[in-house]
């Protein structure tokens, strides 16, 4: 019996013995893994990304190539959304617009760019008009363009996963070109992006952990 | 008794999807539920109408904005802390990324009867979420004020906190207890209703492929679910009421568009169904569009050349049609500078589509400089025919948004050296290049809202080989694709609702896995997401190539 047999059968045992267990009314206690906490998991890694040189579309109708976009030396914070995206996608812009807000005069240091994972649907009036729901301020990039430009980025920065309901929650801070980017995989607060970010701009080099 | 939730992550091999194409899909979130009983609350309709607010528009009954807070990103307002963008309209929840979102249903939070709920998602391998006792009032004024579940466990951080108070929480709990609580109407304990409808005037030969296709689809469908052994065949068997045969409701349309959402009305309300599906028309889609909103049913993606301008909630559509056509030709105008012409003629006939469609590339020229001339075919006699192409200059372009019978009488009239540039719709010649006289060839250019090449081939092979297994004829390739992806989507969304059969949840599922699938289609690529309506955005400008097949001049065009 192959492995995929064997897997199937498990399955099914689990599912007549959870019948079973329905059918006497007796309490099943398959767990989640615990959370002990309400804080958001959230890993930190740094990596080195090969970014590809695309065109892209800004939001305010400017065609870019994506690495001249990249290349001055404001320190640099990428994610990906999508305008139609309602839960996920909001509360990372929401971050990105707190945080730019609570920069103060730091904020000019900064590059904030989101990228469109639905090119196709968001052209520069709906990132326009995005933009504006969260008050983004000058500094604050949206990028969208043809659909393989889109998949080449995520596929750079490793976070395509096939479909945009998929998308991972991630972002990338690259404190000035030729650095390391450090990779944020989880739900970052924005107290701690801040805190983060003032290091860099502190150091002017990514700090390791 | 605590499990590494990824035992549970297996692959299986879903034996009732066989049917169409193999595939492997994996359990995701497979929640069972004990339900306890509880009494549902006598609610009044202020109270619901009051709690809806709340959910969908998030505004309290003060009139004020929701205010919800997290933890982490910190304080949402208004319709963005609304419940309905994480929740959704039916209330069923979602995944997104790695993040599962629960159902907050009535039967899911306060369930009166005893039976599992049980939830697929076939993206990701996620939890089993763990068995809990009913929400009581208390138990959830709790959970939306302090973010603790009825078990005593915190929420999610990503769920917000709300300081409702006890009015608004009261309104809130109201509009839950009856949220998604019943079965769609077209649902019956063995049978799920669908219909397909069919508008006057249509290719009596088109009409009855779709026909065959689909029943076709359905008793191979049905065939396999017939369980009569009673052994489980595969897990999804375990949860009960999955099982039900697929019955297919044909709603031909007589008379003019004005008559057909009162016929419509009336088919539905005699004997209702869960959802439309395909559907057939050359004229505009709009008034089926509306009866679809009116009657809260999901109309999913017709065969229409013009579908709705603003499509409402429960529509769905391949493209935007000829208005797509419209939208891409201003865009490649506006891709081709100062090397855009200065007039645009449009050469149509006064019936819905046609001038729909000139409406619209009307339109969308605005700001651009460029003249626009509309030209109407009228008798077609030779003066008639004289002066639809009299006096085009070089510089013009020339737009046919012609059908190929009007296209070869045209062909005959046309100037040997006709100037412009000429572009036709593909839409309007069924996408099939065949369809315009050789005449034309050198000369046009196609505005053509679908797949070209290998590509096209290969996603549309499967199709090829079904219909060649059914002995059916493959008349309309790029129209009986769309059926044949429509009975696809069909089949993984009743697959993976399971026995939570809400028409909202369709939708909503729809929205979610569309360009998940397997691109059986004619179109590149098919996406939808909350609040889009059109699944494919763009198209090429194609040229014939000498032996008549069609070769891209442009990249593919999102306008």
């Amino acid at each position: 019996m192959n492995q995929h047999s064997l897997k199937l059968l498990s399955l099914r045992h689990l599912f007549i013995s959870t019948l079973l267990l329905s059918a006497f009314g007796t309490a099943l206690a398959i767990e989640t893994p615990a959370t002990t906490e309400q804080a958001p998991k959230i890993e930190r890694s740094e990596a080195t990304y090969t970014l590809p040189d695309i065109n892209l579309i800004r939001h305010d109708g400017q065609k870019v190539s994506l690495l001249k976009e990249f290349a001055d030396e404001r320190m640099l914070l990428v994610n990906f959304i999508y305008t139609s995206c309602s839960a996920i996608c909001p509360m990372m812009s929401y971050v990105f617009a707190k945080t730019q807000k609570k920069l103060g005069a730091d904020a000019a240091k900064v590059h904030f760019a989101s990228i469109s994972i639905d090119p196709e649907n968001d052209n520069p009036k709906t990132l326009t008009d995005y933009a504006q729901k969260f008050n983004g301020a000058p500094g604050w990039d949206f990028y969208t363009g043809a659909l393989e430009a889109s998949i080449a980025l995520q596929k750079a920065f490793n976070t395509f996963r096939g479909d945009k309901m998929n998308h991972a929650l991630v972002l990338f801070i690259r404190a000035k070109p030729g650095n390391a980017w450090v990779r944020y995989e989880g739900f970052v607060s924005t107290d701690h992006l801040i805190r983060e970010i003032r290091e860099h701009l502190a150091s002017n080099a990514p700090t390791s952990q | 008794m605590r499990e590494p939730h990824d035992r549970y992550a297996t692959t299986l091999h879903v034996h009732n999807l066989s049917f169409l194409k193999s595939k492997s899909i994996q359990v995701a979130m497979i929640s069972l539920t004990l339900l306890n009983a509880s009494s549902v609350l006598a609610a009044n309709v202020e109270d619901i109408e009051a709690g809806r607010r709340i959910y969908q528009e998030g505004i309290l009954s003060s009139g004020q904005s929701l205010v919800g807070q997290r933890s982490g990103p910190g304080e949402v307002e208004g319709k963005i802390a609304a419940c309905i963008n994480c929740h959704r309209k039916s209330g069923m929840g979602s995944l997104e990324g790695n993040i599962e979102i629960p159902p907050v249903t009535g039967r899911f939070l306060f369930a009166t009867e005893d039976r599992p709920i049980a939830l697929l998602d076939a993206r990701a391998a996620k939890n089993i979420t763990r068995p809990r006792a009913s929400y009581s009032e208390e138990a959830l004024a709790k959970s939306i004020r302090e973010g603790i579940k009825v078990d005593g466990s915190p929420m999610d951080s990503l769920m917000p906190r709300y300081a409702l108070n006890d009015q608004d929480l009261k309104a809130l709990s109201a509009y839950l207890h009856q949220l998604s609580i019943e079965l769609s109407p077209g649902v019956k304990e063995d049978s799920l209703k669908i219909a397909t409808i069919i508008a006057p005037g249509v290719d009596i030969k088109k009409k009855t492929v779709m026909l065959e296709m689909m029943r076709a689809a359905f008793n191979q469908r049905n065939a396999s679910q017939q369980n009569i052994s009673g052994r489980m065949r595969s897990p999804i068997d375990a949860i009960p009421h999955t099982l039900r045969n697929w019955q297919l409701i044909v709603w031909e349309l007589q008379g003019t568009p004005d008559t057909w959402e009162a016929q419509l009305s009336e088919f539905n309300r005699k004997d209702p169904v869960f959802a439309v599906i395909s559907g057939l028309s050359n004229d505009t889609w709009a008034p089926i569009d509306q009866f679809c909103e009116h009657e809260q049913l999901p109309c999913v993606l017709p065969s229409t050349r013009l579908p709705a301008t603003s499509p409402g909630y429960y529509s769905l559509y391949f493209s935007k049609g000829v208005m797509l056509e419209a939208e891409v030709l201003s865009k490649h105008f506006q891709d081709l500078a100062n090397k855009a012409p200065k007039r645009l003629v449009q050469i149509y006939r006064k019936d819905n589509v046609s001038q729909s469609a000139a409406q619209s590339l009307t339109q969308a020229l605005k700001g651009q400089q460029i003249t626009i001339e509309d030209r109407i075919v009228a008798d077609q006699s030779n003066s008639d025919l004289t002066r639809l192409f009299a006096g085009l200059k070089p510089t013009d372009a020339l737009m046919l948004w012609l059908n190929p019978v009007d296209l070869i009488t045209l062909s005959k009239a046309a100037p040997k050296k006709l100037a412009p540039n000429i572009y036709a719709s593909a839409i309007m010649i069924d996408g099939q290049s065949q369809n315009i006289p050789e005449l034309w060839h050198a000369k046009l250019q196609l505005i053509y809202p679908y797949e070209l090449g290998q590509k096209r081939q290969t996603n549309t092979n499967n199709l090829t080989n079904w219909l060649k297994t059914w002995q059916l004829p493959n008349l309309d390739p790029i129209f009986q694709s769309e059926v044949f992806f429509n009975l696809l989507l069909l089949t993984d969304l009743t697959s993976q609702m399971l026995d939570n059969l809400y028409r909202d949840y369709l939708i909503e599922r729809a929205e979610d896995m569309l360009s998940w699938g397997a691109n059986v289609s004619a179109y590149p690529h098919l996406s939808l997401a909350p609040g889009q309506r059109f699944a494919s955005k763009g198209a090429y400008i194609a040229r014939f190539n000498k032996d008549g097949t069609l070769s891209p001049e442009t990249p593919w065009l999102v306008p």
